[in-house]
């Protein structure tokens, strides 16, 4: 009798962790374990097929001597800076902008915000047509009489990397925007009004005391910019295929290509080793800074 | 209805021991408060009757059932809490029928309990309504309401009006109470609020960092409180304590303040000399003295209350309270002369804390 | 968030005023013009297109690009238009989204609720699961899809959903939940309400917005997947997004603009419809995703 009161007492304690269970195995073996298995695999002489020999860091190597390699990280560089630095630029300014009393604010922030709930395919089909110098942009301002304007950054092997970064600012900076507007209004009016008493000028006001406030919002911004950046790989194969020629490769679109169509496994599985780590180098100190809150009782 | 038997229960959070050794007994149908500051415990000793939180070593029992193992449904208590916990989506009705339809009772039979619930408390006309559409004062009787409807062995309060503005809560106070003589559920009470276990209890466990410092009736803690905590813990204001040392030679005991005041004591009283003393005089216990009489004081700060006066002032080299039935209206810096009641006189030892005289 | 949106103390002058509702004005054109190029365009002739204007409207009005796009155009083998890859969208999204909300509230119950030694390095490890790049779980992914027997299925691509998609479910819960009073819990325990009585006695009756916001959310992001739909699907299970990108860059024949502009907006309007009727919901999501909440 108390034997089987202390078992029931037992599962019921022990069912809250057995709810849990499926879900976090789930993630241990589909993530983390997924991850060994693909860092594993970095190692190896896999082709199109997993092979399960150790060739040490040959994969390695091999990838940071390939041009496409360089390629995608020299296009990440060129894309993630400019994508971060002017969505912020642009997401903090539209903000500001609307924190002015705006009476259309309810039509003008969803305006703003819409384009985030798209797929990344359908933008990359828009900017894609809309960009083409034969159809596009550029004959239209040519049909109103601008005829020497030209715009084909599309299909320059130069400029294309650009391309993609107009396509994904206008995705994403609404969303800045808002993450930055909902800074702004956690803001205390009462500092703010101080400083007005203090004699502060509205460019002053901006420059010293709000924005200096909005620090979490910035790194809220950039983890999120950063980490989508890294990731992009649906609008380059919708906007530009990678192209012209691999002029817009980026290290998404490369180990996809290594690894099922070129049939370089082993290469494909340490890019994205490599991506990996790059977004951890991000999102783990901010993870570990946002979840390290002193245990309180229960 | 049944008493409660607490021995020897200790538990601790990750590393930090919370509760050291605590043992009370607790009678069938009577109102008990635990009083203690914030962090002493109560709250947990409160869980962990209920079985909210496990008892690391120990035992708790309920009537004469060892309840360590149970699940808080199987003990059959009720708790109030202090933020009420009602259920937002719930209608006030639903709120106190929950618990008897989850024990799947008879729909009849909770409808009567729940409406004899609130005839009792006069929320009749409420019970249609949702937490978020009452005051305070009602939230607290609709959570009082979800305990009674239960009929359980035992109710538990956890602070229950420390959420209440000054008003309403001496009003809750009193319906509790007249509650209680109503239905005789054994009940346990926590508080931070010495004049709420003053007016409440029956008998009060005075509580301190995990430990039990005093049980008694309330006026035996006022009269005799048995070490230092308690005495400087119940009563408001509270009372002087002023370091002292018995003094030798004299035929009468004496003592003196660590500043060289002397102080007098009762007659009975036996002190060694240089014993190291506490000495502890109620407010109230201190009354003017003429013609040289008693001990100098320098009133600093005079507080009128109306019913009574407080005076505060530098008396043996600290900062001691007075309290006048009378009106008077010294100034600041006009010295007084204060004689304490030798009956009521406190005495404790300065090492252990514990009292001395009888 | 503040009370009242329209509440800021910084006050500026008249003219500043006119040029900040142009600068605002202008940036709602440059979001907007996307969506009106592949408005107007889709309802043109090909003809039209080619030799005209992107922004001017139509001068003759035409539906037969929607009507191709939808079940006449060749994506794949047949000629069947876009209409059976929205049906798998549909077949993937609604089970995935169901599964990964219901035990994101689970997760965020116990995880608040039920706190245990090492609760906080479970959520983490949950947590950083949202972030990783799949293309560290593509090869792996695709062998066990394979022995499980479901690779190339919608069932295969529900899975793949629900697993990478529990992080943010579970983040979601448990944000909300952390904010939900622990004494209720407490006090429906003591009214002899069990584990799973309590959830969904007591704290589901309360979840309405995060699970709105979940469900919104989860909506979305499945919807306009493209990576898992490219990686794990066949010709009989490629989701919508698949399909329009097919369509699109297929380099056989004509390109039909209008067909694809038409094709890309009926893979944006199940999204945008979820944005155009609950975009509140839809930015607590993102902002719950960007930011402790």
């Amino acid at each position: 009798m108390e034997y089987g009161r202390y078992l029931r007492g037992w599962a019921q304690q022990a069912l809250p962790r057995l709810v849990l269970a499926p879900s976090f195995a789930t993630i241990v073996l589909f993530v983390y374990g997924f991850i060994v298995f693909t860092a594993y695999l970095s190692f190896t002489n896999s082709r199109i097929l997993p092979k399960f020999n150790l060739i040490g860091f040959e994969n390695y190597e091999k990838l940071f001597g390939l041009r496409h390699w360089s390629t995608a990280i020299e296009n990440l560089v060129i894309f993630g800076g400019l994508y971060i630095a002017i969505c912020t630029a642009i997401g903090l300014t539209l903000a500001i902008l609307l924190d002015q009393k705006i009476r259309a604010e309810g039509v003008l922030r969803p305006l703003y915000l819409y384009p985030m709930a798209l797929s990344f395919i359908v933008t990359g089909t828009a900017w894609k047509w809309f960009l083409d110098p034969g159809i596009g942009l550029e004959q239209t301002l040519q049909s109103w009489g601008w005829a020497s304007f030209e715009f084909d950054w599309i299909k320059n092997r130069q400029m294309a990397i650009y391309t993609i970064v107009i396509a994904a600012v206008w995705q994403t900076s609404g969303f800045v925007m808002a993450i930055f507007l909902a800074g702004l209004r956690g803001i205390d009016n009462e500092i703010i009004k101080a400083a007005q008493i203090d004699g502060a000028s509205n460019l002053r006001l901006y420059a010293r005391i709000i924005i200096p406030q909005l620090r979490p919002a910035f790194l809220s911004a950039f983890v999120v910019l950063a980490h989508m950046a890294i990731k992009s790989y649906d609008l380059v194969v919708a906007l530009t295929g990678g192209g012209p020629g691999r002029a817009t490769e980026m290290p998404a679109t490369f180990m996809y290509s290594y690894t099922f169509t070129r049939n370089q496994m082993g290469i494909g599985a340490g890019s994205a080793v490599i991506m990996l780590m790059m977004i951890a180098a991000v999102i783990v100190p901010y993870l570990y800074a946002e979840l390290r809150e002193p245990r309180h009782g229960r | 209805m049944a008493s409660v038997s607490i021995r020897e229960v200790h538990k601790s959070f990750d590393d930090t021991a919370v509760i050291h050794g605590v043992s009370i007994d607790i009678e069938d149908g009577e109102f008990l408060v635990l009083v203690g500051p914030s962090g002493c415990g109560k709250s947990t000793l409160l869980r962990m009757i209920a079985g909210l939180e496990d008892v690391n070593d120990g035992e708790i029992a309920i009537g004469d059932k060892v309840v360590n193992h149970m699940a808080p449904k199987a003990r059959d208590v009720a708790m109030v809490f202090q933020n009420y916990a009602l259920y937002p989506h719930m209608t006030v009705r639903q709120n106190m029928g929950f618990s008897l339809r989850l024990r799947k009772a008879d729909k009849a039979m909770i409808r009567e309990r729940v409406d004899s619930a609130a005839q009792i408390l006069g929320l009749t006309d409420l019970l249609n309504r949702l937490p978020r559409q009452l005051s305070g004062g009602e939230r607290q009787r609709v959570a009082m309401g979800r305990a009674i409807v239960r009929d359980p062995q035992v109710f538990l309060f956890d602070e229950p009006l420390s959420n209440l503005d000054a008003k309403l809560r001496v009003q809750m106070r009193t319906e509790i109470k007249a509650l209680h003589q109503r239905l005789r559920t054994t009940s346990i009470y926590v508080t931070h609020d010495q004049v709420e276990a003053m007016t409440m209890a029956e008998r009060i466990v005075v509580m301190n960092l995990g430990q039990v410092e005093q049980v008694g009736r309330p006026l035996d803690l006022y009269d005799r409180p048995a070490n230092l905590f308690v005495a400087g813990f119940i009563g408001s204001p509270a009372m002087n304590l002023i370091e002292a040392s018995g003094t030798a030679g004299s035929a009468t005991p004496a003592a003196a303040a660590d500043d060289g005041t002397a102080l007098p004591l009762p007659a009975d009283i036996r002190v060694g000399e240089g014993q190291p003393l506490v000495y502890g005089v109620r407010p109230e216990d201190l009354a003017l003295a003429t013609n040289g009489a008693g001990v100098e004081a320098t009133v600093s700060v005079v507080e009128p209350t109306g019913s009574s006066t407080l005076v505060f002032c530098q008396m043996a080299g600290q900062e001691i309270c007075a309290e006048f039935q009378e009106r008077h209206d010294f100034d600041p810096g006009e010295t007084i002369r204060l004689m304490p009641r030798l009956e009521t006189l406190h005495l404790f030892d300065r090492e252990s804390g514990q009292r001395l005289n009888a | 968030m503040a009370a009242n949106p329209i509440e800021t103390a910084v006050r500026t002058g008249r003219l500043t005023r006119a040029l900040i509702y142009a600068a605002l004005l202008v940036f709602a054109v440059y979001y907007l013009l996307p969506l009106f190029v592949m408005m107007v365009n889709s309802f043109k002739e090909l003809d039209e297109i080619r030799g005209g204007n992107m922004l001017a409207l139509p001068e003759l009005v035409t539906l037969a690009p929607w009507i191709k796009a939808w079940n006449q155009a060749q994506i794949g083998v047949q000629p069947t238009g876009l209409a059976p890859y929205f049906l798998n969208s549909i077949k993937m999204v609604v089970p995935a989204v169901v599964i990964s909300t219901l035990l994101g509230a689970l997760n965020g119950y116990v995880l608040t609720k039920w706190r245990f030694r090492g609760d906080t390095l479970v959520f983490a490890l949950m947590l950083f699961a949202c972030f990783i790049p799949f293309q560290i779980v593509l090869i792996p992914m695709a062998r066990v899809l394979g022995f499980l027997g479901i690779a190339g299925t919608t069932w295969g691509l529900v899975l793949v959903h629900v697993v990478y998609g529990l992080g943010f479910t579970t983040l979601f819960f448990r944000n909300y939940y952390a904010a939900f009073p622990t004494e209720l819990v407490k006090a429906a325990q003591i009214d002899g309400a069990s584990f799973l009585r309590i959830f969904y006695r007591i704290l589901l009756p309360s979840s309405g917005p995060i699970i709105v916001v979940t469900v919104i959310w989860q909506f979305t992001n499945i919807w306009n997947d493209f990576l898992f739909g490219a990686s794990f699907s066949d010709f009989d299970s490629q989701p919508m997004t698949v399909a329009l990108n097919n369509l699109v860059s297929s380099s056989t024949g004509v390109k039909e603009y209008n067909v694809h502009f038409a094709g890309a907006i009926l893979a944006a309007i199940p999204t945008l419809l979820v944005y155009i009727v609950a975009g509140r919901y839809f930015v607590r999501g993102l902002m719950a995703g960007a930011v402790k909440g």
